[in-house]
């Protein structure tokens, strides 16, 4: 936001909430993803280097993963060579670890559980300014999802939601379904309780549930 | 510059031009957002028959690390006009004139973008024109920066453009090809409406002080209308989804 005259400009478009006398919020709508410290992100790998590998993280910023945290010890580079270990193509649920704009997000895979590569489940990938809506105030859309379905999500920041461990495989196609809903309604009120009924209808069509009515 | 002028009357006396308008009226303007796919941001955009198509991709990594700057992104833009979009078919390899109004149009969005929030990245603007009559320069600063703000890049005010001309003597607004090529004076003009701020100002022909001074307001006017419809635009692209 730009204040000019007395006036505040917003430089993205995007939706306005105004929560009262004198605070408000934009969501922006559009927009590429921008990594910050602690994000939780879903890379690709791009491109292997003899200590380090680069992640495509849907960023104008490569993520940069290094040999010694897919190792799990010191590197050694006159016996390691990395790419036994790594292909192009793998793809990794990371934390950006470091991040200023003058390198690339340094990524880690080590420092807590669950990280590290993925090797089953379904990737989705959304506009990333729409994860806010995803994951919901408080989680509550996220809660919604995966309760609904049973299926067990993971919301990385980048745009990118992995998808596992469904009960079946229409539970599965649900779930993404009611996830395209969201990204293409980002701003509607109310969200959360229409994708519970999306879900619901959507779960009576196939015969998961029998529906008392339909809708 | 030379051109033989033909013996036709490009406005009467009473003020009405070749297509009808009067010497301070817009062509029909239309513009949409967001219909190309692949891109991050797009627009398309007609003042009368002058049809720009415009698409951005980016900030993104450039895949040489030569052009890039330490400090802010950089913008890279093509202007270009489709070998359809000219009574007689036009090269499709970039002239001279083609890269000098790329040039000119990059550092007409410029100072609108947020560069330096984007250090290391290209940010890609394209200018397609898809049928030219006149104004095509700055009917393409007008769709880049629709597009770039459909890309949701940050930028400090959207930017319209448009050109006021002079015929027989009459400043005209926006005016289309034949009143160009045969007119005395032409002189584009692009702006960031909310600031005031002139990004553009180029001028071929002869105004006396007055006139320029007239022109300049004409043209500051006309801005302000296409702002408008600019950011109606944006809105509408939402809000057709909200219909949905």
């Amino acid at each position: 936001m730009i204040l000019y005259k007395n006036k505040l400009l917003s430089t993205v478009l995007g939706v306005v909430e105004i929560r009262g006398e004198d605070e408000f919020k934009i969501s922006p709508l559009e927009g590429s993803y921008i990594p910050q410290e602690g994000d939780l992100v879903i890379g690709v790998v791009e491109e292997i280097n003899p200590t380090y590998v680069y992640l495509d993280i849907k960023a104008p910023y490569k993520g940069i993963l290094q040999a010694s945290e897919i190792l799990g010890r010191p590197m050694n580079p006159s016996r390691d060579v990395l790419s036994e270990y790594v292909s192009v193509g793998d793809v990794y649920l990371a934390r950006v670890e470091r991040f200023d704009l003058l390198r690339d997000p340094l990524l880690t895979i080590r420092k807590e559980k669950g990280l590290g590569r993925i090797t089953e489940g379904v990737l989705v990938e959304v506009n990333p300014t729409r994860i806010p809506r995803i994951i919901g105030r408080k989680n509550s859309m996220l809660e919604v999802l995966t309760t609904e379905t049973g299926c067990d999500i993971i919301v990385a920041t980048n745009g990118r939601i992995l998808i596992r461990k469904c009960p079946t495989p229409d539970h599965e196609e649900i779930l993404i379904r009611a996830i395209r809903v969201i990204e293409s309604q980002p701003y509607l009120k109310g969200l959360t309780d229409k994708i519970k009924e999306y879900i619901a209808i959507e779960k009576v069509k196939r015969g998961l549930i029998i529906g008392s009515s339909q809708t | 510059m030379g051109v033989h002028k033909p013996n036709i009357k490009l406005i009467t006396e009473d003020g009405v031009r070749i297509d009808g308008r009067r010497p301070d009226q817009l062509r029909p303007v239309k513009m949409e957002v967001g219909l190309l796919k692949n891109a991050d941001g797009s627009a398309y955009v007609e003042y009368g028959n002058t049809k720009i198509l415009a698409a951005v991709y980016g900030p993104r990594d450039p895949g040489a690390k030569h052009m890039v700057l330490p400090n802010r992104a950089v913008l890279r833009c093509r202007y270009h006009m489709a070998p359809f979009s000219t009574h007689e078919r036009k090269s499709p390899a970039p002239s001279r004139r083609e890269i000098e109004l790329s040039k000119v149009i990059r550092e007409a969005l410029e100072p609108a973008v947020l560069v330096e929030n984007f250090p290391r990245t290209v940010i890609d603007i394209f200018i397609e024109v898809l049928n030219a009559d006149g104004g095509t320069r700055t009917a393409g600063v007008t769709a880049a920066s629709l597009a770039l703000a459909d890309a949701g890049i940050p930028m400090r005010d959207l930017v319209a453009g448009v050109a006021v001309g002079k015929v027989q003597g009459v400043l005209i607004l926006d005016e289309n090809e034949q009143e160009d090529m045969y007119g005395e004076a032409d002189m584009p003009v692009a702006m960031m409406p909310s600031y005031r701020e002139i990004t553009l100002l180029q001028l071929n022909g002869v105004l006396t002080e007055e006139e320029f001074n007239r022109a300049l307001e004409m043209a500051m006017e006309g801005i302000m209308k296409i702002y408008s419809i600019q950011k109606e635009a944006l809105k509408k692209k939402y809000a057709e989804i909200e219909e949905a």
